[in-house]
C-alpha cells in the first residue's frame, strides 16, 4: 500500500515538476548552443542575458515548487476535500504521513540530479566534443588527487545526514500543521504559531542539553576530535545522526497523534 | 406502466396489490416466469427487501411458486387463479357498493344499475 | 448482528453538541435513511463511522471494530462534498481504486461510465456538477463492500439525476450490505428505505421500520416528518 501511495504521489509531483525540469533542460541546451555561437555585440549580449534570465527564474521555479508542493501535498491532500479520499483508504496514518515524506524527499533529490543534468547537458552543448572529453579527464584526475576515497564513507554519513535533517525539517512543517489545524476556526494562523512554538520549544530544549553538555565535557571532548578534521568527526556526525533522528520521532509521534487521535476533518 | 406509491399504506402492500391484479388479469399469465426481485425492485424503484416481502406474501398465498434453479413462476392451479379473482372482485364491489350506498342508493337501485351498466357497455362492444 | 452500532456517542465543538450521546444499532442487508434538517448531526454521524472525526465521548463499531483501515476496507463512503483531486481524471480515478480497493469491480465501474457516455480522459474540473456526482456515486456503488456511507447523495441534482443515482443504489449495493443515506430530501428516498432514522439536533427521535410507520400513522413517511416534526 506504501507503494501505491507513493506511486501517486510521484504523478501528482510530476505532473507540475517535470515539465519544469524539461523546460529547464531546454534552457540548458539553448544556453549552451548559445555561448557557442553567439557573438560579443549588443544584440547578442542582450538576447544571452534574456536567456540566462529564463533559465535562472526556471531553476528557482523549479525549486520553490518543489519545496511547496512538499508542504502543499500534505496540506491539500491530507487535510483538505481531497483528505475525505485519502483518509478513506484502507491504510494506516502512518503509511499516509510516510508516503508524504518520502515523495518530498525523492523529489528533492531528484531535483538535484536535474541540477546535474543541467550542467552536463548546457557543458556538452557549449563545448566541442574533443574538449568535452579533456574536461572530464581532467576533472577526474582532480578528483582522484583529492583522494577522496578513503573520505568516501564520511561523505556517504554527510548525505545520510542531509536527509536526516530534510526530513526533520519537513516534518516539522508537518508537525506545525497538524497541530495547528486543531484550531478549526484559523488553521494558517494556528499552523504558523504551531510553527514557531516548536522551533522555540526545540531551541530550548537543545540548548538545556547542550548545556548540559558542556558541563559534562562533551562538547570538549567533540571539539577535540573536530579540529581540522570535518570528515573524521565521526563522533560528532553520530551526535547529529543521534539528535536528528530523535527530533524525527518526536515530530512524527506528534503529527501522527493529531492525524490519528485527533483527526477533525472540516 | 410506471409505479406510484400512495401515502399512508406500506409500500410492500401496495406492490402486492399490483402484483395481485396483473396475476388475475393475466398480464402475468399462468405458468409465466416472473422478473427477478432486484430486477422488479429497481423498475419500481423500491427497496429489493420491500419486492421480497411482496413476493414472498405472493408465495405463501400459493399464487406463485418457486423453482429452486430457475426462478418464480405464476401457479397455473386455475383453482387459485379463480378464488384470486373472486377476492379481488369482491374488493372491488365490496368499495363500490359502498360508495353507492353512501350516495343514497338501495341494494336493489345498485343491482339494476348495474345490470343497466351492463347492456349498454355490450351494446357499445357490438357497435364498435 | 449489527454491522454498525453506536455507543453513547457524542460529539461536540466548543459547547454545541452536534451529536449527544447517541445509541444506534443498524443491521446488515438493510437501506437505512438517516434524515433530518440540516445541522441535525446526519454528516457528523458519518464522518465519525468513518474516522474523519474523533468522537468526545462513546464509540462507534463497523462490523464489530472501531473505525481504521480495516474498516475502511469494508465500508464504502461517499462524502457530501467533491473530494475529488480535480487534476485527475475518471481514467485514473478507476486505477486509483482498483488499487486501493480489493473489492471495486472495475468492469461495473466501467460499464456503467459507459452507460452514460462519460468521457474517462476528461478532466474532472471540466465535468458538470451532476455528472461529476454521478461518476463519484459510480465509484462508490461499485465496490462490493459491508457499510455504504452515502451522505446526501441526491441534494443539488436534477429529478432525473436523482432517480438515476436512487436506481444506481438499489441496483448495485451488496445484498448482504448496510446502505445508510443520509438526506434531508425524505420523499424521493422513502420507496427505497427498509428503516429510517430520524436525527434532530443531535438526537434520535425515532428509528422505525417505514412500511410500519407508513401503517401506524396513515402518513407517508415525508408527510410524518413534516406534520410531526415541521421540517
Amino acid at each position: 500500500m506504501l507503494t501505491k501511495l507513493i506511486g501517486y504521489e510521484m504523478k501528482a509531483f510530476g505532473r507540475i515538476i517535470l515539465p519544469l525540469y524539461a523546460a529547464t533542460i531546454g534552457m540548458a541546451i539553448i544556453m549552451g548552443v548559445g555561448i557557442r555561437v553567439l557573438d560579443e555585440d549588443l544584440y547578442s549580449n542582450l538576447l544571452g542575458a534574456v536567456i540566462i534570465m529564463i533559465f535562472v527564474s526556471l531553476i528557482i521555479a523549479t525549486m520553490v515548487m518543489t519545496g511547496v508542493l512538499c508542504v502543499q501535498r500534505f496540506y491539500r491532500n491530507l487535510l483538505g476535500n481531497e483528505g475525505y479520499l485519502m483518509f478513506s483508504l484502507p491504510v494506516g496514518t502512518h503509511q499516509l504521513i510516510l508516503a508524504k515524506v518520502l515523495s518530498s524527499l525523492i523529489w528533492t533529490l531528484l531535483g538535484g540530479v536535474a541540477g546535474v543534468c543541467t550542467v552536463v547537458v548546457m557543458g556538452l552543448m557549449a563545448i566541442p566534443l574533443q574538449d568535452t572529453v579533456r574536461l572530464f579527464k581532467e576533472i577526474s584526475m582532480h578528483l582522484r588527487m583529492l583522494s577522496l576515497g578513503k573520505e568516501l564513507g564520511a561523505i556517504a554519513v554527510w548525505f545520510v545526514i542531509f536527509i536526516l535533517f530534510f526530513v526533520a525539517s519537513l516534518m516539522q512543517i508537518y508537525t506545525a500543521i497538524a497541530v495547528g489545524h486543531q484550531w478549526s476556526a484559523h488553521r494558517i494562523l494556528g499552523s504558523v504559531l504551531a510553527f514557531f512554538g516548536i522551533g522555540i520549544v526545540r531551541n530550548t530544549l537543545g540548548g538545556l542539553v547542550g548545556q548540559i553538555g558542556y558541563r559534562i565535557g562533551w562538547a570538549d571532548f567533540l571539539m577535540a576530535r573536530f579540529e581540522g578534521k570535518l570528515f573524521l568527526a565521526w563522533q560528532f556526525q553520530l551526535v547529529l545522526i543521534v539528535s536528528t533522528l530523535i527530533l524525527i520521532a518526536v515530530y512524527s509521534g506528534v503529527t501522527w497523534y493529531f492525524l490519528d487521535r485527533r483527526l477533525n476533518l472540516e | 406502466m410506471k409505479w406510484t406509491f400512495e401515502n399512508g399504506i406500506p409500500i410492500y402492500l401496495q406492490i402486492l396489490g399490483r402484483l395481485r391484479t396483473e396475476i388475475a388479469s393475466g398480464a402475468y399469465s399462468p405458468g409465466a416466469k416472473l422478473p427477478a426481485v432486484r430486477e422488479l425492485a429497481l423498475e419500481a424503484g423500491v427497496n429489493p427487501n420491500t419486492m421480497q416481502r411482496a413476493f414472498a406474501e405472493l408465495e405463501r398465498d400459493g399464487l406463485v411458486y418457486t423453482q429452486r434453479t430457475s426462478g418464480r413462476f405464476v401457479t397455473e392451479d386455475a383453482e387459485v387463479l379463480k378464488n384470486l379473482r373472486r377476492t379481488l372482485s369482491e374488493d372491488v364491489i365490496e368499495e363500490m357498493c359502498t360508495r353507492l350506498m353512501r350516495l343514497g342508493m338501495s341494494r336493489e337501485e345498485i343491482l339494476s344499475a348495474v345490470k343497466d351498466w351492463a347492456a349498454e357497455a355490450s351494446g357499445q362492444t357490438k357497435n364498435s | 448482528m449489527a454491522v454498525l452500532e453506536c455507543m453513547h456517542l457524542t460529539k461536540r465543538y466548543g459547547n454545541l453538541a452536534a451529536l449527544d450521546n447517541i445509541d444506534l444499532s443498524l443491521e446488515p442487508g438493510r437501506i437505512v435513511g438517516l434524515v433530518g434538517p440540516n445541522g441535525s448531526g446526519k454528516t457528523t454521524l458519518i464522518k465519525l463511522a468513518q474516522h474523519l472525526l474523533t468522537p468526545t465521548g462513546g464509540e462507534v463499531l463497523i462490523d464489530g471494530m472501531k473505525p481504521g483501515p480495516e474498516t475502511k476496507a469494508v465500508v464504502s463512503y461517499l462524502p457530501d462534498r467533491d473530494f475529488l483531486p480535480s487534476w485527475m481524471n475518471v481514467e485514473s480515478l478507476l486505477y486509483f481504486y482498483e488499487d486501493f480497493y480489493k473489492d471495486f469491480d472495475m468492469d461495473k465501474a466501467v460499464q456503467m461510465l459507459q452507460a452514460l457516455n462519460i468521457e474517462p480522459r476528461r478532466p474532472f474540473k471540466s465535468l458538470s456538477k451532476g455528472t461529476k456526482e454521478k461518476v463519484q456515486l459510480i465509484m462508490t456503488m461499485s465496490r462490493s463492500a459491508k457499510v455504504y456511507l452515502l451522505d446526501e447523495p441526491i441534494a443539488g441534482v436534477d429529478p432525473a439525476a436523482r432517480d438515476y443515482i436512487l436506481r444506481t443504489i438499489i441496483g448495485n449495493y451488496s445484498e448482504n450490505a448496510l446502505v445508510l443515506i443520509s438526506t434531508h430530501l425524505i420523499a424521493d428516498v422513502e420507496p427505497v428505505l427498509d428503516e429510517v432514522v430520524f436525527l434532530k439536533q443531535g438526537h434520535i427521535e425515532l428509528h422505525e421500520n417505514t412500511d410500519a410507520l407508513r401503517e401506524r400513522t396513515g402518513m407517508s413517511v415525508d408527510n410524518y416528518f413534516r406534520e410531526v416534526y415541521r421540517c
